[in-house]
């Protein structure tokens, strides 16, 4: 293998200026499966509330691909040896680089829509309701799907122009696999995926520089530049970078609040979620795993993105194929009619605090009655008054990892971890949740959990309901000691 | 009440006698083990499996037996017949097997299990790879590894037996 020049190619980027890219990476973009991202945006719906929060998963790839070469830079120059080979750098570029390759359209959203349909699918495949004595026998067949995770190591596996842009270069496609799904000790995962990870890096700095909102404008540069390993080699960070992550960290819950979990974002993406579960359910959509599996082999995959759901969705309505009870929600989306917010809870709290959990089990319960008692006023349809919840935390896995006793390295390898002390007498590393004097520490265990109710007008005369609704959701016997 | 999916799996982790119990990690590896061999067993809970540290797991299934842990009462729900025939075969010639060595504890017999099983059907490992896979990453439990396969290959017979 010849050597690889990491400056063969220049890009201008919005948010980084100008990246550098190697010929392996240049032919990786120039595939289609790889141009495909330019119709996934990243922030789904949410250009509709923010406009010009408009950006895809292509340009967001190819910031990715950029940090995680900045990373690996770094780990090299603060150990003054290169323990990071040209090679293996490419395979870290590429991984990030392709980790989105598998994205659905609108991507988690779409995710997630599978994702509860196996739910609901194999819970009735596995179990009834204990006083059910029909269909005994007759187990449903479960919804199966691919994460997104997954279809990135089928498409890498099999797409064949992909594999070909690889095999050219003498990357092993196999590499770049194990990095989706590491076996032990190879390469560090943490770099692609982790609560500091070239993907979590980019989304900040793009978001905040597309959307107009400050939450990531944190300093970036100076965390990847104190990138190192410990002596168990962990990727972790320089103490003196404690700050700055702490600061990322808190920052992204903002994100989260004001950007990914806007209330009116949030109603579209709940009336699109509707309708992508009703595409599925009635088989306008094939997305089972053998749907996938076939579809990247012909190259169906390509075209399958934001754009062609949309327009199927248009198509059948052309058709009236679109059902009454769904026509709001496709309203909705199409041409820009938010729903009503009746109701939003906000609680803080431990996460595993016993008191807190059934504080908010209950007030969860309480809105959905509430939600059905309005729906049967007022002769809705089903689905017209519909929930919707999420807890933000300031890390994904921070709020569960048991950290005193019995660490578990699956775990704890995603959280922020901190060089401790000076790196030439100990070279441990430590969890940035266990450091008292950092925010997130105190955070860690904790969240904000939102619970709203969301009202879908199906016409005028529905929509001027509106501040009677909000007025009796609040009233509802079920909300007034809550509300 | 919990959502209806987190009732199913405590359902079934109690039917498999290993509880909804998160304190520890061999609680926890145990949990994580009986969900993955139930699934390649045919009752399919819907959680995708990935090869980390301690072999197959889900990350999804880990948030959601936390979210198990952290909920209030659970839906009345029973297991249909198939899948509770199903459980009960292994709990009894997988789970408690008796071909389990006296000296290794269960949920590293579940580790075991549970690996040898995700490396033959979704790595499609012989059984040459599959030995020198455990001696590399699982040496703790990897000298038991025939026990593994002949436990694994009963309840495969038992099972195509019984028609579940």
């Amino acid at each position: 293998m010849s050597a690889i020049n990491f400056y063969e190619k220049q890009i201008h980027d919005a948010v980084h200026g100008p990246i550098y890219i190697s010929r392996v990476e240049r032919d990786v973009i120039d595939t289609k499966v790889f141009q495909r991202l330019r119709n996934i945006k990243q922030l789904g719906l949410g250009s509709l509330v923010f406009p010009s929060a408009n950006y895809t998963r292509f340009s967001h790839s190819i910031g990715a691909c950029e940090i995680a070469g900045r990373i690996v830079d770094a780990i090299n120059r603060n150990a003054q040896e290169e323990v990071i080979s040209p090679y293996d750098k490419q395979i870290y570029r590429l991984s990030a680089l392709l980790h989105d390759i598998g994205h659905y359209p609108f991507s988690h959203l779409f995710e997630h829509t599978l994702g509860d349909l196996t739910k609901e699918t194999s819970g009735q495949s596995i179990a009834v309701d204990a006083d059910d004595t029909s269909d005994q026998d007759e187990p449903k067949i479960v919804f199966e799907y691919f994460d997104h995770e997954d279809v990135g190591k089928e498409i890498i596996q099999n797409d064949a122009e992909l594999q070909k842009a690889l095999t050219d270069h003498d990357i092993r496609h196999a590499d770049i696999v194990d990095l989706f799904s590491p076996d032990k000790g190879k390469y560090l995962k943490a770099i692609v995926s982790s609560d500091l990870d070239c993907d979590r890096l980019d989304y900040l700095m793009r978001s905040a520089h597309n959307s107009g909102l400050p939450y990531g404008n944190v300093d970036i540069p100076y965390i990847v530049n104190n990138f190192t390993l410990d002596n168990n080699d962990r990727l972790c960070l320089n103490k003196r970078a404690s700050s700055a992550a702490d600061h990322l960290l808190v920052s992204r819950m903002f994100d989260y609040l004001q950007l990914s979990y806007n209330k009116t974002s949030i109603g579209f993406e709940v009336a699109l979620k509707k309708l992508i579960k009703w595409l599925i359910v009635s088989k306008k959509l094939a997305c089972s795993k053998s749907d996938i599996s076939s579809g990247i082999l012909d190259g169906k995959w390509h075209n399958f993105n934001d754009r062609s759901v949309l327009a199927e969705l248009s198509s059948l309505k052309e058709a009236n194929e679109i059902p009454a009870d769904y026509e709001h929600f496709y309203r909705c989306v199409s041409e820009r009619r938010p729903p009503v917010l009746l109701c939003e809870l906000k609680s803080f709290g431990e996460i595993n605090n016993r008191k807190n959990k059934e504080q908010l089990a209950r007030q969860n319960t309480l809105l959905n009655r509430a939600c059905d008692a309005i729906e049967l006023n007022h002769g809705f349809v089903k689905g017209q008054v519909t929930t919707w919840k999420a807890p933000i935390k300031i890390t994904k896995k921070g709020w569960f990892v048991s950290l005193d006793e019995d660490v578990d390295e699956n775990e704890i390898q995603e959280l922020v971890h901190i060089l401790d002390g000076d790196p030439k007498k100990t070279g441990q590393s430590v969890p940035l949740i266990t450091i008292q004097s950092t925010v997130s520490s105190h955070l860690s265990k904790r969240a904000l959990q939102l619970s709203r109710a969301y009202f879908f007008p199906k016409n005028q005369q529905e929509s001027d309901l509106a501040k009677t609704l909000k007025r009796e959701i609040r009233s509802t016997d079920y909300l007034l000691d809550i509300a | 009440m919990v959502e209806r999916h987190l009732s199913v799996l405590k359902l079934l982790l109690d039917q498999a006698g290993v509880g909804s119990d998160i304190s520890t990690i061999d609680h926890r590896k145990s949990i994580q083990k009986t969900i993955q061999l139930s699934k390649s067993y045919g009752v399919d809970l819907g959680y995708s499996f990935s090869w980390y540290v301690k072999g197959p797991y889900s990350t999804s299934l880990t948030r959601d037996y936390y979210g198990l842990s952290r909920a209030g009462a659970v839906e009345n729900l029973k297991l249909r017949d198939s899948a509770q025939k199903t459980i009960d075969i292994l709990r009894e010639n997988l789970f408690d097997s008796p071909k389990r060595p006296s000296e290794l504890e269960k949920p590293d017999w579940l580790e075991l299990l549970s690996s040898y099983d995700y490396l033959r059907n979704k790595r499609s490992l012989d059984e040459t790879a599959i030995i020198s896979k455990l001696e590399t990453e699982k040496i703790h439990v990897a000298k038991y590894a025939n026990n593994a396969k002949e436990a694994l290959d009963e309840c495969d017979k038992l099972l195509r037996e019984t028609d579940t």
